[in-house]
């Protein structure tokens, strides 16, 4: 757009016709009005809406329809504390567009397509498994031998780190059905089994044997390239993919865990045990009111373990309370919905 | 010193895979091993971790296993 520059402007502005200070006025041209008007015609345009007359606050609609549309990236996270459903965009209602998809409401997992998601499902499609040792440097292929329906995934830092997080990830996903899939030459495959002992990667279908390029687009969809598939998230707190272990690759799920640790073992009974040698192979049996409780040496491969019960469970310490326990380990948290993202959809 | 790394089906005794591994790259290796038994777990198979030290001649050192538990 540009400024009035017809007969008469002054400074590229307006000026009022006076019959006698400014006879002439400032002309509005054909090229300024023509340019005004198309410059609200592509908004319209841009959001696939017909012209019309008598729409007073048609433009404003769809600025609001772009304030929400670009308001987050493609792809990007975000919480709410209630479950909404995806909205299209309706010029009557533009406050009620939500193109974004409640990620914990997915039952395991979700398939969708350019048709109602156009710009995610390409996003999705190109994000790539990548692997970050921290220091900023990035491994996103492979070297694989191929053979049969197995591939062999090479010895390396990069390489086991995968493994073990698609291996968390398949975990969290609790089967192999509709999982991830491996791109061999350039061509994906369903995984149906991961060892991370052997570092074999089993999938449906034969790949092109040998040595391959093997790379993992964390979205894809085996067959199709107008879909994506997303997967449940519930519960899940956001790691740093960069993190100095390599442990933790972009998009993939852990399981919840608690720091590796060890216990001193202090002896408070009067009589028992005052010989605790690290190389013994001995093991003491002592009782703790009802249970039995044992301390193996490190020499033994007895699989002795104490009987459940007083021995066994986490009690109060005396200064913070009985300690709470359930079958996931967590920091205190809020319960919400998380999202993602899609900034366009099409019912 | 060397070590021999196992998982065994618990069911079978089957050895369903093992590795001798250096010191270097056993923390590892072991974290891999102990991954593979929640993988099995998707397939119905218990498995269980084993380790082995092994001597220079790369033998299994056979631990002693106690008699008779003291107190």
């Amino acid at each position: 757009m540009r400024k009035i520059s017809g007969p008469g402007n002054v400074d590229n502005e307006f000026v009022d016709y006076d019959p006698i200070s400014n006879p002439e006025g400032t002309v509005v041209t054909a090229d300024f009005m023509n340019d005004v008007q198309n410059e609200l015609i592509e908004i319209q345009d841009d959001a696939g809406v017909a012209e019309a007359p008598g729409t007073d606050a048609q433009i404003l609609k769809l600025i609001k329809f772009n304030a929400i549309k670009y308001s987050k990236n493609i792809g990007e996270y975000f919480w709410l504390e209630e479950n909404k459903s995806p909205s299209a965009f309706v010029l009557a209602t533009p406050d009620n567009f939500f193109p974004a998809i409640n990620l914990s409401k997915i039952n395991i997992n979700s398939d969708i397509t350019t048709s109602n998601y156009p710009l995610l499902v390409p996003y999705l499609r190109a994000l790539k498994l990548k692997y970050l040792d921290g220091t900023g440097s990035e491994v996103n292929s492979w070297t694989a031998t191929v053979s049969g329906s197995n591939i062999t995934m090479p010895t390396s830092t990069s390489s086991d780190a995968i493994l073990a997080s698609l291996a968390e990830d398949v975990l969290v996903h609790g089967s192999y059905t509709n999982f991830r899939s491996i791109t061999v030459a350039g061509t994906e495959f369903p995984i149906t089994n991961i060892n991370t002992a052997t570092r074999v990667i089993t999938v449906t279908g034969t790949p092109s044997a040998g040595s391959q390029t093997v790379e993992f687009f964390n979205y894809r969809i085996t067959g199709s390239s107008t879909s994506a598939r997303l997967f449940e998230i519930k519960g899940r707190s956001f790691i740093s993919p960069n993190d100095s272990s390599g442990r933790h690759q972009n998009g993939l799920r852990v399981r919840d865990r608690f720091q590796e640790h060890r216990h001193y073992l202090f002896n408070s009974q009067s009589t028992g045990i005052d010989n605790i040698d690290s190389n013994s192979t001995a093991i003491y049996s002592y009782t703790i009111g009802n249970n039995n409780a044992y301390i193996i040496n490190k020499g033994s491969t007895a699989l002795l373990e104490p009987t459940l019960g007083q021995s066994s469970v986490s009690i109060d310490d005396g200064t913070n309370g009985t300690p709470k326990t359930g079958s996931t380990t967590h920091g205190q948290g809020i319960s919400a919905h998380i999202y993602i993202w899609a900034r366009s959809y099409i019912a | 010193m060397n070590k021999l790394i196992q998982l065994i089906s618990i069911e079978t005794q089957e050895i369903l895979c093992e590795e001798i591994v250096l010191q270097e790259t056993y923390k590892e290796r072991s974290y891999m091993y102990h991954l593979q038994i929640d993988l099995y777990k998707l397939d119905n198979i218990n498995a269980e971790y084993k380790e082995y030290d092994l001597d220079e001649n790369g033998n299994v050192i056979i631990p002693v296993i106690p008699t008779e538990p003291t107190e």
